[in-house]
C-alpha cells in the first residue's frame, strides 16, 4: 500500500458521525416531546418529563443513551488500542450490541408503542411534538452508525 | 466461461426436462405395471414349483412339516426350534377356532366373516331387554388384524419348511445341521439384519400397515359419524356398511346425497393446496439463500452470531411461534392495535381469517405465505450456508480474473450450483408443504369460512387440514378416508416423477 | 495519488456494501426475535385489570409496565380444567415419554439405517421404496386406527384412573412409526467408508460385532442428532397425542395439548395469556437450551439428509 492507513484515518468519519449523533441526542432532550389536552390542561413536556412520569419508559432512554455510551468507547478503543486482538473484539461486542439496540428501539418507537404516556380515562387528544421526530432521526443515524463502525474494520 | 454456458443452456431446459419426464414417467409408469403382473405371475409360478419340489425332495421330516410344524425339526434332532414351531402352530389353530372376544366383538375365523360389515342391526327381544348393535368398526379393525395374523402365520409356515429343507441339504452334503445355538449365533451375524430388522417390520405392520388398509377402507363404507347419528334408533349408532364407489363418484356431483360437502370443496382446495405449496416453497428456498449469501459474505463478523440467532427461531417449538404470530395479528392483538393508534384503519382488520365472517380471504392466504417465510427462512439458510461454503473458490479466482462484476458472479456461479445440490431438497419440501399441517392448523384454523354454504373447510385450508377437520373435529371418517386416498396418489405421483428425474439427473455428472 | 485515490474508492464501496450487509442483518434478525420476545415478555407481565384480576393480553403497550413471577405462580399451582397443580404433571408426562421414546426411536433407526445401508440382503431395495411409499402417505389417516386399535388394548381412551396407560399408549404410538424415518441416518452411515467393515470382516468380525465397536463409535454425531430429534418431538407435537389421550383426562396430557386446550380448547379463557406465555417459556428454554448446545449435530443432520436427498 502506498499510503498507511493509520488508526486515526480509518476513524476519521467515525468520529465525525459521532460527534453528530451526540448532538441529535442532546437536541432531542431538548426540544418538547410530547404534548396533550386534557379537559383545559394543556402541557408540553420533554423526554426527561415522560420518563419521570412513566417508570418504563426509563427503559428506552436509558437505553438509547447507554447505546451511544457504547459505540463512542468502541470508537476510542479502537483509535488507541488498535494492536490488541483482545480489545478489537470487545470493542467490536459493544458495537453490534448498540446496533442492535439503536435498530430496535428506532421500530418501536416508530410505531409509537412506547411512548404513550399517559391512559387516560376521558378523551384527550396527544400529540407527539418535534422532539420526537428528532428521536427517530437520531436513532436511526446511530443505527446506521454502528453498522458503519462495525463495517471499518479491517477483518 | 464454459461454465457459464453450460449454466445459461441449463436453465430453459428445466421445464423441458420435467415435461419429459412426466410423459416418460406415465410411459415408465404403463411398463412397470405389465412388468410388476408378469413378475407377480412368474413368481408365484416358481413359488409353487419350489413347494413341490421341496415336497418331493424333501426328506419324511420335510414332508411332515408341511401339516404339523417342527416335524422336520424334530427330525434333524433340532428340538427347540421345532418345539417354537409347534407351539406357535397350535397357538394359531386355537386363535383361530377359538375366536377371542375384545369388547364384545371376535376375532378368529368370525372376524373374517364380520368383514362384510353385515352387522346386527340390534333391537329389541322379545321381554324388551336391548340388544346393542354390532359395533363395525371394531369389526372391520379386528378382521383386517386377523388378515395380518394370518399372513405372518404363513411366513413361519414357510420359515419351518425352508429350516427343515436346509437342514436336510445340510445332512445330504454331510454338514451337520445347524444347533439351535448356532442359529442364534447366525442371527448376530450373517442374518443380523433379520434381527435388526424384525422389530421396525412389526411395530410398521401394526401401527402403518394395518392403520392405513383400515383407514382406506372406510374410504369405501358410510362411516360417518354425522349420518349415524340420525340413525333411525339410538343404539344402531355404530353401524354402518359397505357402499363401494359411491363416495368416490360423488367427488364429481357436488354435494353428496347426504349433503355432505366432498364434491362442492375438493377442487378449490385442491388449488390452494397447490398454491400454497409452491409459493411456501419457492419464497423460503430463495429467501433462505439470500439470507446465507448475506451472512457469509465475505468480510462480515459476527457470523456465528446471526446464524445462532435464527436457529433460536426454528429451535422454539413451532406451535408457540405460531400460537404466538396468531396473537400478535389478532383483532385485539399488537398490530392492529398500532394501525388503529396511526389511524389508518378503524376498525380491526381480520389479517388471519378468523375474526368475523367477512374476511378477506386473500388477505388470510397472503399473510399465511408471509408467516410462512418467517418459519422456514432460517432452515434453508442453514443449509445453503454448509454448501456456501464448499464452493470451490477457484470457480470464483477465474471469474474475478476475467473482470465479472459480484452480480454476475451471483447468477452464474452461485446460483445454478445451489440450484444443483439442493434440487432433490427443493422437491422433497414442495411434497412436505402440500402435507404441512401445523402452519395453516395453528394459524388460521382453516381460514375464514366460505361464504354461501356450511362447509368444513375453510378458504385457507390445504388437503391435510380439511382431512383432520374431516376426521377428528366431525367424525366424517370416509369422507375423510377419500380425500386421504386422493392426497396420497397427488404427493406419491409428484414424489415418484421428481423421483425418476433426479435420479437420471444424478447419474450424469455434467455439473463440473 | 491518483492510484491511493483508487484505492481508497475500492475500499469505500466495500464498506458500504458491508454497512448495508449489516445494517440488513441487524434488521433481520430484529424481524425473527420479535414475536419470540413478545411471548417470553408476556410471560413476565402482571398487569391487572379494574378486577384486579390479571389481564392476559395487553396489547397498548409492547413493554410490559408492571414485571413479576405472579403468572409462573399460576401456572404451577393453579387449576385448569379441575385438576389442580396439573402443569407439573404435564411436564413430567411429557418427560417420560421424551425419554423412552428417545431410547426406542433411537435404536430403531440406527438399527434399520444400518441395515439399509452397509448389509447386502435380497429385500433391500423392495423395502426401501415400500418405506418411502409408506411415508407418503397423511399421517392422521393412520391416527384414528391406532387410537381404535390401542383403545381395544386398553391403551387409549381411558379416563383419570388408568390415566398412565394412555401414555404407554402414547409412547408406543411414538416410537413404532420412528423406525420408518431412517432417510438421515442412512446418509450418514452412507459416508463411512465400507471399507472399514470389510476389513473387519476379513479379520472374523460378526456383523453384530462390527455394528456395536467399530461403526457405532464413530457415529457419534448422528446418534446426538437423531436422540434429540426423537427427544424433542414429543414436547412439540400436539396432534398426535390430543388424538390418542383424548380429551377426557386432564392429568395424562403432554404439555403441548395442555398448552393449546389452554387457549383454545374447551374452558379456554383469553386471560390465560400470560400463563400460556409462562408456560411456553418454561417448555421452550429448555429446548432451545438443548438445540443451541447441540447446534454443530443438528447442524450437520440437516445438510446430510438434504444433499443426501
Amino acid at each position: 500500500m502506498h499510503s498507511e492507513l493509520t488508526p486515526f484515518r480509518i476513524c476519521r468519519n467515525a468520529i465525525i458521525g459521532l460527534v453528530l449523533s451526540l448532538g441529535l441526542l442532546i437536541t432531542t432532550l431538548c426540544l418538547p416531546f410530547y404534548s396533550y389536552r386534557y379537559f383545559t390542561i394543556n402541557e408540553t413536556m420533554k423526554f426527561i418529563d415522560v420518563a419521570k412520569a412513566n417508570h418504563h419508559i426509563a427503559v428506552p432512554l436509558a437505553g438509547a443513551i447507554l447505546a451511544l455510551v457504547f459505540i463512542v468507547a468502541a470508537v476510542i478503543l479502537m483509535l488507541f488500542v488498535s494492536k490488541n486482538k483482545i480489545v478489537q473484539f470487545v470493542a467490536k461486542t459493544l458495537t453490534i450490541l448498540a446496533a442492535f439496540a439503536f435498530i430496535g428501539l428506532f421500530f418501536t418507537a416508530a410505531v409509537r408503542l412506547l411512548v404513550i404516556p399517559y391512559e387516560f380515562d376521558y378523551i384527550a387528544s396527544q400529540t407527539l411534538e418535534s422532539g420526537y421526530l428528532v428521536y427517530l432521526a437520531y436513532l436511526l443515524f446511530s443505527g446506521v452508525l454502528s453498522c458503519y463502525i462495525l463495517a471499518i474494520h479491517e477483518k | 466461461m464454459d461454465n457459464s454456458i453450460n449454466a445459461s443452456e441449463k436453465k430453459p431446459n428445466i421445464f423441458q426436462r420435467f415435461g419429459r419426464g412426466f410423459v416418460q414417467f406415465w410411459k415408465d409408469f404403463g411398463h412397470g405395471f405389465v412388468n410388476f403382473f408378469k413378475k407377480l405371475g412368474s413368481g408365484f409360478k416358481n413359488f409353487f414349483v419350489n413347494f413341490g419340489k421341496r415336497f418331493a425332495d424333501g426328506s419324511i421330516g420335510t414332508k411332515l412339516s408341511h401339516f404339523i410344524m417342527g416335524a422336520g425339526s424334530f427330525y434333524h434332532k433340532q428340538y427347540i426350534k421345532g418345539a417354537i414351531f409347534l407351539i406357535l402352530q397350535v397357538l394359531f389353530i386355537l386363535f383361530m377356532v377359538m375366536c377371542p372376544t375384545v369388547n364384545g366383538t371376535p376375532y378368529g375365523w368370525k372376524a373374517l366373516g364380520n368383514l362384510a360389515l353385515k352387522g346386527n342391526p340390534g333391537g329389541y327381544d322379545d321381554m324388551g331387554r336391548l340388544i346393542e348393535a354390532d359395533d363395525s368398526t371394531l369389526f372391520l379393525l379386528f378382521g383386517l388384524v386377523t388378515i395380518a395374523i394370518i399372513i405372518l402365520f404363513i411366513i413361519v409356515y414357510l420359515v419351518n419348511i425352508a429350516s427343515s429343507y436346509k437342514a436336510d441339504q445340510d445332512e445330504k452334503s454331510g454338514k451337520k445341521p445347524t444347533s439351535f445355538k448356532e442359529d442364534w449365533g447366525n442371527l448376530l451375524d450373517s442374518r443380523f439384519h433379520i434381527l435388526m430388522l424384525t422389530p421396525t417390520c412389526i411395530a410398521a405392520l401394526v401401527f402403518t400397515v394395518i392403520p392405513t388398509i383400515f383407514m382406506i377402507s372406510m374410504a369405501f363404507s358410510t362411516y360417518n359419524i354425522v349420518d349415524m347419528n340420525d340413525a333411525t334408533e339410538p343404539y344402531m349408532k355404530n353401524l354402518f356398511h359397505w357402499n363401494g364407489l359411491t363416495n368416490f363418484i360423488d367427488l364429481f356431483k357436488g354435494k353428496t346425497t347426504l349433503g355432505h360437502e366432498i364434491g362442492a370443496r375438493f377442487f378449490p382446495v385442491l388449488g390452494w393446496t397447490f398454491i400454497w405449496a409452491f409459493f411456501a416453497t419457492t419464497t423460503c428456498y430463495f429467501g433462505g439463500i439470500l439470507l446465507a449469501l448475506l451472512i457469509n459474505k465475505k468480510g462480515l463478523q459476527f457470523k456465528k452470531v446471526f446464524r445462532t440467532i435464527f436457529i433460536l427461531t426454528i429451535a422454539i417449538p413451532q406451535f408457540i411461534s405460531l400460537l404466538a404470530m396468531r396473537n400478535l395479528l389478532n383483532g385485539n392483538g399488537p398490530v392492529n392495535q398500532i394501525l388503529m393508534n396511526f389511524g389508518w384503519i378503524s376498525k380491526p382488520i381480520g389479517f388471519l381469517g378468523n375474526n368475523t365472517v367477512g374476511d378477506n380471504p386473500y388477505l388470510a392466504k397472503v399473510m399465511v405465505i408471509i408467516i410462512n417465510m418467517w418459519l422456514g427462512v432460517p432452515y434453508t439458510m442453514l443449509m445453503t450456508s454448509g454448501i456456501l461454503m464448499n464452493i470451490p473458490t477457484d470457480l470464483y479466482e477465474a471469474a474475478r480474473v476475467d473482470g465479472t462484476s459480484p452480480i454476475k458472479m451471483l447468477f452464474k456461479i452461485t446460483f445454478p450450483y445451489v440450484f444443483f445440490v439442493t434440487m432433490p431438497y427443493l422437491i422433497s419440501s414442495f411434497v412436505g408443504n402440500i402435507n404441512s399441517f401445523n402452519t395453516i392448523f395453528l394459524l388460521t384454523g382453516g381460514g375464514p369460512s366460505v361464504v354461501g354454504g356450511t362447509y368444513v373447510a375453510g378458504e385457507t385450508d390445504l388437503l391435510v387440514t380439511w382431512l383432520y377437520k374431516l376426521t377428528i373435529d366431525n367424525g366424517e371418517y370416509n369422507t375423510g378416508a377419500v380425500v386421504g386416498i386422493l392426497t396420497f396418489i397427488i404427493t406419491a405421483t409428484i414424489t415418484l416423477i421428481a423421483y425418476r428425474n433426479s435420479k437420471s439427473y444424478k447419474e450424469e455428472d455434467t455439473f463440473q | 495519488m491518483k492510484q491511493k485515490k483508487v484505492l481508497l474508492t475500492i475500499r469505500s464501496r466495500a464498506i458500504l456494501s458491508r454497512t448495508l450487509s449489516y445494517l440488513g442483518l441487524v434488521t433481520l434478525s430484529l424481524i425473527w426475535i420479535i414475536p419470540i420476545f413478545w411471548i417470553v415478555l408476556s410471560a413476565f407481565r402482571t398487569e391487572v385489570n379494574s378486577d384486579g384480576q390479571l389481564i392476559g393480553i395487553v396489547v397498548s403497550n409492547y413493554f410490559p409496565k408492571k414485571f413479576g413471577v405472579q403468572n409462573f405462580i399460576n401456572l404451577f399451582q393453579g387449576q385448569f380444567y379441575g385438576v389442580k397443580g396439573v402443569f407439573p404433571r404435564w411436564i413430567l408426562n411429557t418427560l417420560i415419554v421424551a425419554v423412552v421414546d428417545c431410547l426406542i426411536s433411537t435404536f430403531l433407526v440406527l438399527s434399520v439405517a444400518y441395515c439399509m445401508s452397509k448389509l447386502k440382503f435380497k429385500m433391500r431395495k423392495p423395502f426401501m421404496n415400500l418405506t418411502m411409499i409408506l411415508g407418503l402417505f397423511p399421517g392422521f389417516m393412520s391416527m384414528i386406527a391406532i387410537y381404535f386399535l390401542l383403545k381395544s388394548i386398553g391403551l387409549a381412551g381411558n379416563s383419570a384412573d388408568n390415566a398412565w396407560l394412555n401414555i404407554v399408549g402414547l409412547i408406543l404410538a411414538y416410537s413404532a412409526g420412528a423406525g420408518m424415518g431412517f432417510q438421515v441416518a442412512k446418509g450418514f452411515f452412507d459416508v463411512l467408508p465400507s471399507s472399514l467393515v470389510e476389513s473387519a470382516k476379513l479379520d472374523g468380525c460378526s456383523n453384530f460385532k462390527i455394528f456395536w465397536k467399530i461403526i457405532l463409535p464413530l457415529s457419534k454425531p448422528i446418534i446426538i442428532y437423531t436422540a434429540l430429534m426423537s427427544f424433542t418431538g414429543p414436547w412439540m407435537d400436539f396432534i398426535f397425542a390430543k388424538v390418542i389421550i383424548g380429551t377426557g383426562a386432564p392429568e395424562c396430557w403432554t404439555v403441548s395439548v395442555g398448552l393449546y386446550s389452554l387457549l383454545f380448547g374447551a374452558q379456554s379463557d383469553v386471560n390465560f395469556f400470560t400463563q400460556f406465555a409462562a408456560g411456553c417459556v418454561c417448555v421452550g428454554i429448555p429446548i432451545v437450551g438443548l438445540f443451541m448446545f447441540l447446534q454443530k449435530y443438528y447442524v450437520e443432520g440437516v445438510t446430510a439428509g438434504a444433499v443426501k436427498g
